[in-house]
């Protein structure tokens, strides 16, 4: 494989959704990683129509703010919504994006696992 | 007895693991990636956590999310299985202070046995054999002139590698510089460090290894041998217990010098010290401070159930006998891979014979995720001699059904099959030969 092709090869996978790919054409190996941003706690997102839901980014114990979120409460991009205790530490988590709690999905002391749901936003509301 | 374990790892492991656990009424936990949400551990554990994303290095490797998961479950164990944190001694260590039982040696005897040079090193102190060569070396002169005084072929290995990990060989001198360049490079990013050292091609080796238990005293006691010289690239494809072409006097002088390594050291829980054998020598070739991958055939021959025997060691309720395991017959593994992803990678139709055992983490319908490492099924036939546990594996294999994904099947059935396996006449290279020689193997 000359470098063009491998250039291309590279471009080609840079508009493809992996963590890690491996490819092998004959002799030619080519191993990438790339950074999971899925699990980028602060972009933790996935949308629902135009409901997004905020998840744990990691197993842990789950706080309340010291107000605690309310249903129909307005939140800003990057706005604490909550903690998860880890290992003693606690680790906020973010608002992905702004709008208006929907739903909250668990309660203060919760034990949250990876990838749980924590809070539902209307985007833009 | 231990209450509850937290197992920390995937896959057959770890259902292997909770089938001992059942049996002494403990309680699991399992803890998982997002790609594993569906898999048969998570299903057969009595409790499970995600912790983390599909990528090991932010699940599997996470000590800190399993740890959490561990003690949000209150469990008095951990176990971990091999591979991913089996040889962590960091992890070992935090689970100690987290006041969870590590089920493994203590945290020095891993990091003494994963530094391999340290490992040799070690070896050589205690008067066993090592294979020839150097330890650690960053001076290039100083690597050229040992390479000088041991000729070619010879291998580049990292020292922080092992397990067939981190090897290059260096077939002329011409290319020592460039490949010991490559190999410095290569184990930094793989290992994160640029310890490296060279050592011997042994003629005709084969692998041999033994598996070893120590109780909480470090009392150590031999539980049989193993044969795994058929490999691929350095990674075992078909394992023996006992191993068929060593002599008794032979296998006497590996538990001589298992317990010259162990006795006295303090180790605890599962082992395997391997040697390679060549003209008539064993060399201490590395150790695992593990339960390995292949401890099936062990127990198939002995009637053991090792994982049992260990936890039962750990919470101090049984005592190790003084005689090595008297085994009966020989017991022969197939290790069952995936050799690539095709499509959706699901196991439409995953079948063995009834009358075998098969440690897997899958049943038909599956998804594998691709992420993990390529083992389907461990399937293990004993029968009372060698050649007929042959004939039987042979007989298994014809039975066995896999479709939806690809796998080295074939290729396992073309290696049973032949005379030069059927009478022992392999090396750790014989297969790879093939494969490259031979265009009728399916590779």
């Amino acid at each position: 494989m000359n470098e063009q092709q491998l250039k291309q090869l590279i471009t080609d996978l840079a508009a493809l959704d992996f963590v890690h790919a491996k490819i092998k054409l004959d002799d030619f190996e080519l191993e990438l990683e790339r950074p999971d941003t899925t699990s980028q706690f602060t972009q933790q997102k996935q949308t629902r129509g135009d409901v997004i839901v905020v998840k744990s980014p990691m197993i842990g114990i789950f706080h309340v703010n010291e107000e605690p979120l309310q249903v129909g409460q307005r939140v800003e991009t990057g706005m604490t919504v909550g903690q998860i205790e880890s290992m003693k530490l606690f680790n906020e988590v973010t608002s992905p994006a702004s709008g208006v709690v929907e739903r909250v999905l668990c309660e203060d002391g919760q034990t949250v696992e990876y990838d749980q749901p924590l809070i539902e936003i209307r985007e833009g509301a | 007895m231990f209450k509850k374990i937290l197992i920390a790892n995937r896959g057959e492991i770890a259902c292997r693991i909770m089938a001992s656990c059942r049996q002494l009424n403990i309680r699991t936990v399992a803890v998982y990636s997002t790609a594993d949400r569906a898999a048969q551990f998570v299903q057969m554990a009595d409790e499970a956590y995600c912790i983390g994303p599909a990528a090991s290095s932010e699940s599997y490797l996470n000590r800190e999310g399993i740890l959490m998961a561990g003690i949000l479950a209150h469990v008095d164990a951990v176990h971990p299985g091999y591979g991913f944190l089996a040889e962590d001694a960091l992890f070992a260590q935090m689970c100690a202070q987290c006041g969870i039982t590590w089920l493994g040696p203590q945290p020095k005897l891993i990091s003494l046995m994963g530094d391999k040079a340290a490992a040799r090193k070690f070896a050589a102190s205690r008067g066993i054999a090592i294979i020839p060569g150097t330890y650690v070396l960053e001076d290039i002169e100083q690597l050229q002139q040992s390479a000088r005084k041991m000729g070619y072929p010879l291998l580049i290995k990292a020292s922080q590698g092992g397990g067939g990990k981190g090897i290059r060989i260096v077939n002329h001198p011409d290319e020592l510089e460039s490949q010991l360049m490559v190999a410095k490079r290569e184990t930094d990013s793989a290992f994160g460090s640029t310890a490296i050292y060279l050592e011997k091609v042994l003629k005709n080796a084969r692998h041999i290894e033994v598996q070893v238990i120590g109780d909480q005293d470090g009392r150590i006691l031999v539980l049989g041998d193993r044969d795994c010289t058929m490999q691929i690239r350095r990674q075992k494809v078909i394992e023996e217990s006992p191993a068929s072409f060593i002599t008794a006097a032979q296998r006497r002088e590996l538990v001589v010098a298992v317990h010259r390594l162990l006795d006295g050291v303090g180790y605890q829980g599962l082992g395997t010290v391997e040697f390679l054998f060549s003209e008539d020598r064993f060399y201490f070739l590395e150790m695992n401070t593990r339960l390995q991958v292949e401890h099936g055939v062990t127990e198939t021959t002995t009637g053991l159930d090792i994982v049992m025997l260990q936890l039962q060691l750990a919470s101090r309720e049984a005592r190790l006998g003084h005689q090595v395991p008297e085994g009966q017959g020989v017991a022969i593994e197939c290790r069952l891979n995936m050799t690539g992803a095709t499509g959706e990678n699901r196991l439409t139709k995953f079948e063995f014979p009834r009358d075998v055992r098969v440690d897997t983490g899958y049943a038909s319908g599956d998804q594998v995720p691709t992420y993990y490492d390529a083992l389907l099924a461990k399937i293990i036939v004993v029968a009372p001699t060698h050649r007929q546990a042959v004939e039987k594996m042979q007989a298994t294999l014809a039975q066995v059904e896999v479709t939806g994904v690809a796998t080295n099947l074939t290729l396992l059935r073309q290696i049973v099959a032949t005379n030069w396996y059927l009478n022992g006449k392999f090396s750790v290279q014989t297969l790879d030969e093939r494969l490259k020689n031979d265009k009728s193997f399916a590779n």
